[in-house]
């Protein structure tokens, strides 16, 4: 029985660690918090439910939950029969951290500038700065998740970062 | 690219109802237990640790392949510098190198290896061909992820983030005299526009891992102060009379008097960065004496990031008002040789 209770504390803990990191995934890809959060529930279920039946072997849990949002975000959009964009206002929401109403205001903001610049990037440079810069996922594991390899992933993200500073380059200088 | 790195960084603070999350947690939760109780018993991290036991046998058998099988093409790669053809089985081989060391530790150790390693290939780059900045800049981005890499291991493990703390405190210190070097010979290019910033902003990369690392360590709950480790005392310590130095030695030279027109040397929104600074400065070193290390070097940290904002705006504005006066300057010369012609 210990050892049940124990797998169920295992899992309980990956929900404590990433169920944040799953939202913004989704939420970066549906751009509507309700439906953003409705997947990600289906995400830990689906996840659950596959260790649970022990189908088959999972190489990396990280990895592995990030796949099954990607796909519950496929089938979503193969339902709605849409494309992925960015809502800028739906996704800058920013959680309410306390009584500080001055950070929280800041903090959107800054959000919402990320986001704009973001928006420039075709979708799959968009997951992988998110997932490295905003998550912190190593290459290995965005590789996991995307099926490329190390190196076609660093080279990715250093275009990806390259692309964005020129994009903030050209914004900074439209605002002076 | 730090900025933009950091900016991404700030999304984090996007994240779910707190309440939703709450009520999903406690129904996921009951779910759990009571389909927990109908499965073989068998732990989740066993079973993924299982089946993740045959990766560095592979990763094994994948080094002894290339190195056997091409002649020694994986020795004679690891001379090679970005670039080159046999740089990529360079960089290959070291993933697989730390694909098969023993433990975080040994993988951080590594990563800051590999780290070393990308800013020799700079200094050789810059030092070979005068630095094809796009190569230069692309080898600065990897010497970033390596360190990043080796924060990431010790980001939840205190204990690892001890045991790392003086490697990384002595690598990014000499990591950050090579970017000095390195800056110094690209300045005398006249073909590397904008390297210097990239530079710049990987100097400030290894400050911050170097303090990111320290701050886990501190953060140790079974490591009260009283028993921290004397290095990692010593490094919260050298911290704030660093930065303390620094805030001085920027107010001595806000002390020397300034032509008249050049009044406006000190830019008036960074007198409330720099006044912070100060502030913070003496916080830091309250708390240090108050044995409060970690929140000693969280405002040591905060004034730095502070100090560099406001010497940053400084020698923009400086860099602007000498641009104006080069351009005031040249106008004047053509004026005269206009009248001088006209004459």
């Amino acid at each position: 029985m210990a050892t049940h209770e124990k797998q169920g504390k295992e899992f309980m803990a990956l929900y404590d660690q990433y169920s944040d990191s799953i939202f913004r995934f989704v939420l970066f890809k549906v751009s509507n918090r309700e439906t953003a959060w409705d997947l990600t529930q289906d995400c830990f279920f689906k996840t659950w439910q596959h260790l649970a039946n022990d189908k088959k072997a999972i190489t990396n849990t990280k990895a592995f939950l990030y796949t099954v949002a990607r796909n519950l975000v496929i089938d979503y959009w193969r339902a709605k029969e849409k494309h992925a964009t960015v809502d800028i206002e739906a996704a800058s929401y920013v959680i309410d951290d306390g009584n500080d109403v001055h950070h929280e205001a800041v903090l959107r903001d800054e959000a919402r500038y990320v986001l704009q610049l973001l928006k420039n990037l075709p979708e799959e440079s968009r997951d992988i700065l998110t997932l490295r810069y905003t998550d912190g996922l190593s290459f290995e594991e965005i590789a996991a998740i995307t099926g490329k390899s190390n190196i076609a992933i660093r080279v990715h993200t250093y275009r990806a970062l390259k692309k964005l500073k020129s994009f903030a380059e050209k914004t900074n200088t439209q605002r002076s | 690219m730090n900025r933009i790195k950091r900016q991404c960084k700030l999304l984090r603070s996007i994240a779910p109802d707190t309440s939703r999350k709450a009520n999903f947690r406690r129904m996921l939760e009951s779910r759990v237990a009571l389909e927990s109780s109908s499965l073989p018993a068998r732990s989740v991290y066993a079973h993924i640790m299982r089946t993740m036991r045959s990766a560095p046998a592979l990763a094994l058998a994948m080094i002894i392949t290339l190195v056997g099988s091409g002649s020694g093409v994986s020795f004679a790669a690891q001379n090679t510098v970005p670039g080159e053809t046999l740089y990529g089985v360079k960089l290959a081989t070291e993933q697989l190198r730390v694909a098969v060391a023993p433990g975080k530790k040994a993988k951080a150790e590594l990563h800051l290896r590999f780290a070393s390693r990308r800013l020799e290939e700079i200094e050789q780059l810059i030092e070979q061909n005068g630095g094809a900045h796009a190569a230069v800049s692309e080898t600065l981005v990897r010497y970033e992820d390596e360190l990043d890499e080796s924060e990431a291991l010790a980001t939840h493990d205190p204990a690892l983030a001890q045991a790392i703390t003086p490697l990384i405190g002595e690598t990014t210190e000499s990591h950050k005299r090579v970017l000095r070097r390195v800056a110094q010979k690209a300045r005398a290019q006249s073909s590397n526009d904008g390297l210097e910033d990239e530079l710049d902003d990987a100097y400030e990369h290894a400050e911050s891992k170097d303090d990111a690392v320290l701050y886990v360590a501190l953060a140790a709950p079974s490591t009260p102060p009283a028993i921290l480790s004397p290095v990692i005392k010593e490094k919260s310590r050298k911290k704030w009379e660093s930065v303390e130095y620094e805030i001085k030695r920027m107010e001595a030279a806000r002390a020397i008097p300034v032509a008249p027109e050049n009044t406006a040397v000190i830019a008036t929104g960074t007198i409330d960065a720099f006044t912070t600074a100060q502030t913070r400065i003496g916080e830091a070193k309250t708390r240090w004496e108050n044995g409060e290390y970690r929140e000693a070097l969280k405002h040591s940290i905060e004034a730095r990031e502070l100090m560099k904002e406001a010497g940053k705006k400084e020698n923009g504005e400086k860099r602007e008002r000498e641009r104006e006066e080069n351009k005031r300057e040249k106008e004047g010369r053509d004026e005269n040789k206009n009248e001088d012609f006209e004459q």
